[in-house]
């Protein structure tokens, strides 16, 4: 697999992200410092899983939506020129426009183009991911267009320079009084830090911004087929106001965030939001259909939708394709012991979580990135609650295995894992080598656990424990054990000689 | 149809993609999902299916956090108007310019408005004036019990802002366009209209604007509507205790 797009070459344009002179290992270890941080990421993960496990109970048939929703995606991507060639003919027939990005490049020069014939002054955005990964506001700041985010969150995120910590709370890792600081300095006067206002001065503050902006660009997070509809869900109404507002429309689509027909669009809708906060439904679910028509007195007069790859078809006709499943819902996130530690800015880039460490290397470049498929303890929590099944943990195994194709493990690493291969890979050498490491231990134990050891043992123990070899190995137990006569109930089946791996004694393997 | 014209990029797009694809092109589409298709068949529904429905849509908009309130004549939406205008000094509305005002049974419901003491002005206002308006006021076209959600629709006269702009919304949603689900809402668009292009916008809309954003606490009116009330007009059919559908009494609702 070739791997080696870089999102067009742009590293960070504004300060605190783009952190890839940092390995995973340093931000981890940092964000685990900062138990503020913990806290905040463990208070919002909580409630959202909770919530979704809430939701989930109550629908009956929810292993069978998640199955059904899972064959939908599969055939989708399978089949993704076809729909992608039909939604855009379905956009078009509406009046729309669709523009097909390859790069990021190709999708911000699309974005100012608009901006540049239409004077634009001022952008209204609601969340979009991909404009996080094309860096959006950047690349409009530089040719003197304000942008302005609406989402609360990716408000918050904005005014302190960051990029946003999770899929669906983008500002969880902010305090109120970091919060009710960045609003203060574009008040010009102290705010308070109690929820109703900060609230109302962001609602003020957004609601003027809503009124005058000339261009509105959103993220999507399904478009339709069949019908050419762009489907956005919110819960704060920002995502209406900058459909129905502006003059002007952007849609920034990742190329995979499609649906065959209305129907599909139905069933994503049932696990979307349940999995993400825990809603049956979200607040707004607003179902967009080309620009205004004829005698509407509001929405877009123009409207554009630019479906960006940036990377995605890497993964396509690859072991890693079932990646583009994605809905985005976040509950992988919030289940991941990980990302509970460490929260989302330690992955590096936009994406954090099971699926940021999959996407990341895959969207960016396994070489610098593939590390990242390191930052999961392999439990399958997140294989579990994916809406859409995507085998998160299977796919991190598979980068790992590309990652060290790609960056040999150093030498002393390969002799002491040929030598563990031939040592395990035999019962005899097996036992041989039990028996030598219950001599050569004692003087390295202490309570029944490995105290310290030469290296390279040493750094492995810094964050582990290793308990001593027992006495006595289960084979030798075992085989004490069967060895003498029992007068128990069972049958005596004296048909198995080899290994020991069969019992004896049906009921032998009681104690 | 018209003429499909190639969007710009798309041929060499799309065709790197059928390049990557080409091995891997095994998964059939699955269909419908069964629960939601059978559950799309039995619409319209009367009697005691309908109270069922209602009381569905009753309870789910509660649960968000919406009021929701019964009404049978032009009269209960004067006196609802007027009982919100009073309780928090509010003062001016604006309403859709919905070709349903202008239908004979609409009138009497737009008279109602007149007699609500508010000041009530349309969608084509100028926009400071929808800005500053307190309430908006809209048709719904639909609810869907399911999840206690409005559905509205764009269209000539209909516009997006009515139901959003001000800090209250009400609705008015006729008993007979409760569904039970919105796989059925689905359907009913999908056929919509001879040219099968849906309408420029449909909102679905389940309880008041609200976000977590700020140390996940949660806050009720960040952008949207803080309120929303839908007030549900029942026919005398919906009220009466005994009144019995077509397909008898025993049917049961699909939840
Ligand atoms: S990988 Fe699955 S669980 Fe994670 S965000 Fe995507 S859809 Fe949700």
């Amino acid at each position: 697999m070739s791997t080696s797009h870089t999102a067009s070459g742009q590293r960070a344009g504004s300060s605190g992200h783009g952190r890839a002179g940092t390995t995973i290992y340093q931000r981890a270890a940092a964000a685990v410092r900062n138990t503020r941080l913990g806290e905040a990421v463990r208070r919002t993960t909580d409630r959202f899983r909770f919530a979704r496990r809430r939701a989930v109970a109550a629908l009956d048939d929810f292993e069978a939506l998640r199955e059904h929703a899972r064959r939908i995606r599969a055939h989708t991507i399978d089949h993704l020129d076809y729909y992608l060639a039909q939604l855009a003919q379905r956009v078009q027939a509406a009046g729309g426009h669709v523009f097909f990005a390859r790069t990021a490049e190709d999708a911000v020069n699309y974005v100012l183009e608009v901006a540049r014939r239409h004077q634009v002054r001022t952008v209204i955005k609601s969340k979009s991911m991909i404009s996080e990964e094309i860096e959006l506001n950047h690349h409009l700041e530089a040719n003197g267009i304000r942008a302005v985010e609406t989402d609360l969150g990716e408000y918050i995120v904005q005014l302190g320079r960051e990029k946003p910590s999770h899929l669906i709370a983008p500002a969880l890792h902010k305090s109120r009084d970091e919060i009710a600081q960045l609003f203060s300095s574009v008040a010009g006067r102290p705010l308070s830090t109690d929820t109703p206002t900060l609230n109302a001065f962001a609602r003020a503050q957004l609601r003027h911004e809503f009124l005058q902006a000339d261009m509105g660009i959103t993220g999507c997070n399904f478009a339709v087929a069949e019908t050419g509809a762009i489907c956005l869900v919110t819960n704060e109404g920002n995502g209406r106001m900058v459909t129905s507002l502006p003059r002007v429309q952007v849609t920034l689509m990742g190329m995979e965030r499609i649906v065959p027909t209305m129907d599909d669009l139905d069933v994503m809708l049932e696990l979307l939001p349940r999995s993400a906060t825990g809603q049956k439904l979200s607040v707004y679910t607003t179902i967009i259909t080309g620009p205004r028509r004829p005698g509407e007195t509001d929405g877009p007069e123009e409207l554009h939708l630019v479906i960006v790859d940036n990377g995605r078809s890497n993964m396509l006709g690859t072991e890693f394709q079932e990646a583009l499943h994605c809905i985005r819902c976040s509950a992988c996130q919030n289940v991941c012991p990980v990302y509970r530690h460490i929260g989302g800015h330690a992955y590096g880039w936009v994406y954090g979580g099971p699926i940021g460490a999959v996407i990341t290397p895959l969207l960016k470049d396994l070489r610098d990135w593939g590390e990242l498929a390191n930052a999961s303890s392999l439990c399958g929590a997140c294989t579990e609650v994916c809406p859409v099944k995507i085998p998160l943990h299977d796919l991190l195994i598979g980068l790992r295995k590309e990652t060290n194709a790609h960056r040999p493990a150093p030498w002393g690493e390969r002799v002491l894992f040929r030598l563990w291969a031939a040592v395990a890979s035999g019962p005899g050498r097996w036992q041989a080598a039990l028996r030598l490491a219950r001599l050569v231990q004692r003087p390295f134990l202490q309570d029944g656990r490995w105290r310290w050891a030469p290296p390279p043992l040493s750094h492995w123990l810094t964050d582990r424990e290793l308990p001593a070899v027992a006495r006595q190995s289960f084979r030798e137990w075992w085989q004490a054990r069967s060895d003498r006569p029992t007068s128990g109930h069972g049958v005596p089946t004296p048909s198995s000689h080899g290994a020991g791996a069969v019992p004896r004694q049906a009921g032998g393997a009681k104690r | 149809m018209s003429d499909p014209i190639l969007a710009p990029n798309q041929e060499a797009f799309l065709a790197h993609i059928r390049a990557r694809l080409a091995n891997s092109r095994q998964s059939p589409h699955p269909g419908r999902f069964p629960a939601r298709a059978q559950a799309a068949g039995d619409v319209p529904r009367a009697g005691a299916a309908r109270r069922a429905l209602i009381d569905r849509f009753v309870a789910e908009l509660t649960a968000v956090g919406g009021h929701a309130e019964r009404i049978g004549q032009p009269g209960d939406l004067a006196v609802y108007l007027r009982r919100l205008a009073e309780s928090a000094d509010r003062k001016l509305a604006v309403r859709e310019d919905d070709p349903r005002w202008r239908e004979p049974q609409g009138a009497p419901w737009l008279a109602a408005l007149a007699g609500s003491g508010l000041e009530v002005v349309t969608a084509s206002a100028a926009r400071a004036t929808l800005a500053a308006a307190d309430i908006g006021i809209t048709w719904a076209d639909w609810g869907i019990a399911e999840t206690g959600t409005l559905v509205q629709l764009t269209g000539p006269g209909r516009a997006r802002t009515v139901s959003l702009l001000p800090p209250v919304h009400v609705a008015l949603l006729p008993a007979e366009r409760i569904l039970a689900q919105r796989s059925e809402l689905m359907r009913i668009l999908r056929e919509s209209g001879p040219s099968g292009l849906l309408p420029s916008q449909v909102v679905l809309i389940t309880g008041p604007s609200r976000t977590g954003d700020i140390e996940n606490d949660l806050t009720i009116g960040v952008h949207g509507p803080g309120e929303v009330h839908v007030l549900i007009i029942e026919s005398e059919a919906d009220t009466a205790e005994t009144a019995t559908g077509p397909c008898g009494d025993g049917e049961a609702a699909p939840w």
